[in-house]
């Protein structure tokens, strides 16, 4: 049986062209998955730049299980699931998924917001329960606006403590309060980030000069978790700061790769729709196109020229 | 020699077997702050210890009590993160040394915390032993984390209470069970989902409403049955943590076949813990919960109203106001 799916293009508008292909089969411990929706993240589409063409492509999906795994493992056919395609081929018709990378979606959770959770959410997730007792505790979120960012500050306040959002432009503050942030911070370097601090845990995507800056301002037995670069890779940090004043400071490098290592994306993605059912979550969802609209889709969120995220429907 | 007025434990049995007498006050050792109590709360081990469940860790004559909220009036010479006048709680080590129903008691200073500000003497006195036992259930031991669910067993009680506040601040939902005239009580709270266990069967509930999987977390603050039964209600490797000291022998098959974890806590007390307490209450995410409200020379109504059951949240005896 053949199927259509999104694969590399170096030439192509957004890097990504339609291709023709079979369906693939099932290991013994996974699911095939008929794809109902997906997401988009700026972290997939910039790694297909640098991939060979027609390479597959897609974490975030959405879909109705259509065989389920022979081992037992995987819910009944028929069941609605969200997934974390780990080996990237979500964008495409049908797609197989191992039992402990999906999750049921319960019934008051839209295909939407489901799409929007795999990796911004269980990036923010797995990013903020490395923190320790944040119970109480002043978190910072770089990167605010961001996809895992958004996720962040919602999952750090769900969990008692308080929230301080770093961004750059000031006509977005009311944005990120409106996400969950307690106390907001305008700055590109992050020196306006000492006025709350000291800070239990920071959760940065943003990387560069701003990290090296933040890390000085790390309370005693504080983590900073690395999970991206997006404004550069090189950090200059004080290590007097960092070892000074009680020390026991720790950056993280944080791999979403590895971490569904230590707990599976499926614990996780159901704890995420948990907080999604109470209310305590919510994707800031700007586009819902086809994905006949990938291409134009994908080159716009490069380009940034939309705020959250873009759900595409398989249609 | 000081002296001062304390309710003492003169024989183990009922609530009238404490004596208000003249004993002398204590002195505070290098390590130690002498405090003056303003206010104690009982709680479940108080009548247990009372009626003689723990005769060989208890020497008689006792003072007993657990729960202490008051002022520093003297400070050991090697204590230096303590100054006279400072408003503090805590609860003493149980078993280990004196309790909490006498005007002055001593303690360790490591055990010792600041008062929250926003609190009276009576409503902190609510908070040292049940909050700090609710910390190690939820957090140091059970290790609740944000999204999952969690059953609370008799919510409307003095852990219970607690429990939930806190549970809801982790970010977790909250199963609970209660009588049919609390349902609302721990609804306020912020019980997700309040269980009239004598009209509801609480494991149906919860197989229903996780759709067969069942909860990551169960608090045990019953004991019996309700451990045996847990293994029907959570999850494959979830958690129960219990702080019941039940001597019925239990059938944990179950518990096996699910790879439980199963949790005993008798909780130890450290400052830390109750520093923690203290930032949730001044932001208000933990609300004392008080049912009433006695003079601490009423220490024998108060026990009988605790033992009868029935109340919702902390009986305080009160010494002073400040």
């Amino acid at each position: 049986m053949m199927m259509h799916r999104l694969v590399s293009s170096p030439d192509a508008v957004g890097n990504l062209t339609f291709q023709n292909t079979e369906v693939p089969i099932p290991n013994s411990n996974q699911c095939l998955i008929r794809v109902k929706a997906f997401s988009m993240n700026r972290g997939e589409l910039k790694r297909s730049q640098n991939d060979p063409p027609n390479t597959p492509i897609g974490w975030d999906v959405v879909g109705i299980v259509e065989q389920t795994a022979q081992d037992g493992s995987g819910p009944p056919v028929g069941t609605r699931i969200v997934a974390l395609s780990i080996r990237s081929e979500g964008w495409a018709d049908y797609v197989v998924i191992p039992s402990h990378f999906l999750a049921i979606i319960p019934q008051s959770v839209s295909d939407t917001d489901a799409a929007a959770l795999p990796v911004a959410g269980l990036t923010a997730l797995y990013a903020v329960e490395k923190g320790s007792r944040l119970l109480g505790s002043r978190v910072l979120i770089t990167g605010a606006t961001g996809g895992v960012g958004l996720f962040a500050m919602q999952i750090a306040r769900a969990m008692g403590a308080t929230v301080i959002a770093q961004i750059r432009q000031p006509e977005q503050e009311a944005f990120v309060r409106d996400y969950g942030a307690d106390e907001v911070v305008i700055t590109e370097t992050g020196q306006a980030a000492k006025q709350f601090a000291p800070y239990r845990l920071i959760v940065d995507g943003v990387g560069g000069e701003l990290v090296g800056n933040l890390a000085a301002f790390l309370s005693q037995g504080g983590i900073c978790v690395c999970y991206g670069s997006s404004s550069g890779n090189e950090m200059k940090l004080s290590l007097t700061d960092f070892y000074g004043n009680g020390g026991q400071r720790t950056l993280y490098g944080f791999s979403l790769y590895t971490e569904v290592e230590l707990e599976s994306a499926h614990s996780g993605l159901i704890r995420l729709l948990s907080l999604v059912e109470q209310g305590q979550l919510k994707a800031h969802i700007d586009r819902e196109v086809s994905w006949r609209e990938a291409s134009v889709t994908a080159a716009d969120l490069i380009g940034r020229k939309f705020l959250g995220k873009a759900v595409l429907y398989v249609d | 020699m000081e002296f001062m007025k304390a309710a003492v434990l003169t024989t183990f049995g009922g609530a009238e077997s404490f004596e208000i007498q003249t004993v002398p006050k204590p002195m505070p050792k290098p390590n130690q702050v002498l405090v003056r109590v303003c206010a104690t709360s009982i709680n479940p081990v108080d009548y247990q210890t009372r009626r003689g469940d723990y005769k060989d860790l208890v020497r008689l004559p006792a003072i007993i009590g657990v729960d202490i909220s008051g002022v520093i009036e003297t400070v050991g010479e090697s204590v230096t993160d303590f100054e006279v006048g400072n408003e503090v709680y805590y609860s003493p080590q149980i078993f280990g040394e004196s309790g909490s129903y006498a005007q002055y008691h001593v303690a360790d200073a490591g055990i010792v915390a600041l008062k929250p500000s926003n609190l009276s003497h009576s409503e902190a006195a609510c908070f040292p032993l049940a909050g700090g036992t609710t910390w190690d259930c939820l957090v140091t031991r059970g290790n609740l984390k944000v999204g999952e669910s969690v059953l609370i067993h008799a919510g409307a009680g003095g852990v219970g209470s607690i429990a939930i506040q806190l549970a809801k601040a982790m970010g977790a939902y909250v199963f609970t069970t209660c009588s049919s005239k609390n349902l609302d009580f721990v609804k306020k709270l912020g019980a997700d989902r309040a269980i009239d266990y004598k009209n509801e069967d609480y494991a149906e509930v919860i197989c229903q409403e996780t759709d067969g999987l069942g909860v990551d977390l169960v608090l045990d603050t019953i004991g019996e049955q309700t451990i045996q039964r847990s293994p029907e209600i959570i999850r494959p490797f979830g958690r129960l943590v219990s702080i019941v000291d039940t001597e019925t022998p239990q059938s944990l098959i179950e518990a096996w076949g699910k790879n439980l974890t199963i949790h005993f806590v008798f909780t130890p007390q450290y400052r830390a813990k109750l520093d923690a307490l203290t930032k949730l209450i001044e932001r208000t995410q933990l609300r004392p919960v008080i049912d009433s409200t006695l003079s601490w020379d009423q220490v024998i109504l108060a026990h009988q109203r605790l033992e009868q059951g029935g109340t919702r949240g902390k009986i305080v005896l009160k010494f002073t106001e400040n």
